[in-house]
């Protein structure tokens, strides 16, 4: 059985860079949404970012931090996401 | 009922009660300690009735009663239905967010489907979600499942006037922040705006998931546009508890008529409907758990060419109860025609087009034509960009249009405790071009991606007239919310 993945916390997006003035464009039309700011200074603002520390230390919380899936993934439990099969779980449990 | 594909040794409850062997004396005589007879349940399907009434959820109230309902449905077509309480998910009262309990709840269903002896299940809910909770956790064990939708409330009502949830609730808020009603006039909407059993009457997440539940083919036709409480409602609920024991002889299960095909039908409902955002979070996860790659950029391809004809709050100007009149959910998927693949399989063993078939019409004000749509196309839109690699949502017809092409300066706040401490500061540097940015409101970083998404206009703008700005976040927003809100930004800001 392979080993359950871990989502992980502390993404880090984009969004977490933009800071006040920076110019941002929303196009519906074209479907964008940009900061206009240039890519390296992107990658300079990422580089010296720290994550905050993790919000939960036991309980669901965690499980959600290290499992929850991302917005366009539809925030499912990674671990759940598996349609069930043979390796993934059993439809019927033992009864002894 | 088709043919009868399988027999009583055949039922997965078989195994806990038809053998013969000291566990199975245990069921039994455990059973008869509940006051059932043999006769009330050997050879019968066994029905979970997953029910996610509780005292703190107000769009549940009735689900009391309407257990009852279903549970005489199954009894009276020969099955033995069992209540199961599951955990409830109380939009207006879980915090920081019911988001961040839905896969809870799909766990719990599909635990409990799995752990007892279920050979099929009935589940109730509707609160906003409670709906893709309950299908998550039963597509995952793909049991005969049907869903019982808790519709909508009533109309509010305050002084003649009529209220919307949610909607009304913002728009009324601004109006009292910016002096245009008084605390006492606030007061009356309190209490008018939410007077009977059943969730949000406005098309947000509540109805937009029930909806499409309806259309994947989970519910009986017609059964997510009747008001939770007319007496239709209860009838339906019955009706479901007679069906379920059918698919259970028959082995229909999800997997039997979910398809990608389905889905696409359930996206261009909520599409036709404006349906709330939070759909695409919802249906994304519920398809995966079917084995079905959807993506958000699929609802992007299919609202070019879906019209809004559902004239519903908070895109339009009605409300759920005025959409049941003028012919439901059944009435708009017919008038979608083409657009809807009518072949798709739903739960009472009929194909969705024989199920929406010669459904009329029967108020053009509040379910358009699709000569006279309410709007053209579009009624989402996904973003991508070097703010949101993964994407971003955002609702064009309830913004503004002005801010459709808009560039401006943003003003960060890097979380909600921030942002609330700043947003009415007279000295904020903030103007109506001003783009107002909330970072840490995602899955993992508020946690549970709160609907904060409609960020509020400060105070002193308010003020000054202005109603919509451009605001961004990781977070979702209210399906009875609106504005130039891009939400949904991924990856998250944490």
């Amino acid at each position: 059985m392979r080993a359950p993945r871990r989502t992980g916390f502390l993404v880090g997006g984009p969004l977490a860079f933009v800071r006040d003035g920076d110019l941002i464009a929303l196009d519906v039309p074209g479907r964008t949404i940009d900061v206009l700011i240039t890519d390296e200074e992107m990658s300079r603002r990422k580089a010296v970012w720290t994550a905050p520390a993790p919000k939960f230390e036991r309980g669901y919380g965690v499980l959600n931090q290290l499992h929850v899936t991302q917005a366009n993934k539809g925030c499912d439990f990674d671990f759940l996401e598996e349609p069930m099969g043979a390796a993934t779980g059993s439809k019927i449990p033992e009864i002894h | 009922m088709e043919q009868r594909k399988k027999k009583s040794e055949d039922l997965r409850s078989y195994r806990w009660y038809g053998a013969k062997d000291l566990r199975s004396f245990g069921h039994r005589s455990r059973t008869a300690q509940m006051g059932y007879d043999a006769s009330d349940y050997v050879g019968k399907p066994v029905i979970a009735i997953v029910n996610t009434w509780s005292d703190i959820n107000p769009c549940h109230t009735h689900f009391k009663e309407r257990v009852e309902d279903v549970k005489r449905g199954v009894w009276q077509a020969g099955g033995f239905p069992l209540e199961m309480p599951a955990m409830t998910l109380s939009e207006p009262f879980q915090k920081p967010t019911t988001m961040l309990y839905r896969n809870f709840l799909a766990m719990e269903v599909e635990e409990l489907l799995r752990s007892y002896p279920f050979d099929g299940c009935v589940l109730m809910g509707g609160c906003d979600k409670t709906t893709p909770g309950l299908l998550m956790g039963a597509l995952s064990m793909d049991l005969p499942a049907i869903f019982l939708p808790a519709g909508p409330m009533l109309r509010g009502n305050w002084n003649g006037v009529t209220l919307g949830s949610g909607t009304d609730t913002w728009k009324y808020w601004a109006d009292l922040r910016a002096g245009k009603i008084s605390e006492k006039e606030w007061n009356g909407i309190e209490t008018g705006i939410a007077r009977s059993p059943g969730h949000c009457m406005t098309m947000g997440t509540a109805s937009t998931m029930t909806s499409a539940a309806e259309a994947l083919g989970f519910t009986l036709p017609g059964f997510a546009s009747i008001p939770a409480v007319d007496s239709r409602h209860a009838q339906q609920s019955s009706l479901t508890g007679k069906r379920i024991v059918e698919m259970v002889w028959e082995d229909q299960k999800p997997s039997d008529f979910i398809t990608v095909k389905s889905f696409d039908n359930a996206i261009t409902a909520v599409l036709a409907l404006s349906g709330s955002t939070n759909s695409l979070v919802h249906l994304v996860a519920v398809a995966r758990r079917a084995g079905i790659p959807l993506t958000i950029d699929r609802f992007d391809e299919l609202a070019h060419c879906t019209p809004v004809l559902g004239n519903i709050q908070p895109t339009g100007q009605f409300l759920m109860e005025d959409f049941y009149y003028a012919g439901g959910l059944r009435a708009l998927l017919a008038e979608l025609g083409d657009l809807i693949d009518g072949s798709q399989m739903t739960v009472n063993g009929c194909a969705l087009g024989d199920n929406i078939c010669g459904a009329k019409i029967l108020n053009e004000e509040v379910i358009r034509c699709r000569s006279n749509p309410l709007v053209a196309r579009d009624g989402l839109a996904v973003l991508h960009g070097n703010l949101a690699p993964d994407g971003a949502v955002i609702k064009p017809p309830s913004m503004e249009t002005r801010l459709l092409q808009h560039k401006g300066p943003a003003i960060v706040f890097r979380d909600y405790n921030h942002m609330a401490s700043r947003i009415d500061d007279p000295a904020l540097q903030v103007t109506a071009d001003s783009v107002i940015v909330l970072q840490n409101a995602g899955p993992i970083g508020a946690p549970g991606m709160p609907e904060w998404g409609q960020l509020p206009i400060p105070k002193k703008l308010l003020e000054a007239g202005v109603r919509d700005m451009v605001r961004i976040s990781d977070a979702r927003m209210s399906g009875t919310s609106y504005g130039a809100c891009v939400l949904h930004v991924a990856p998250d800001s944490l």
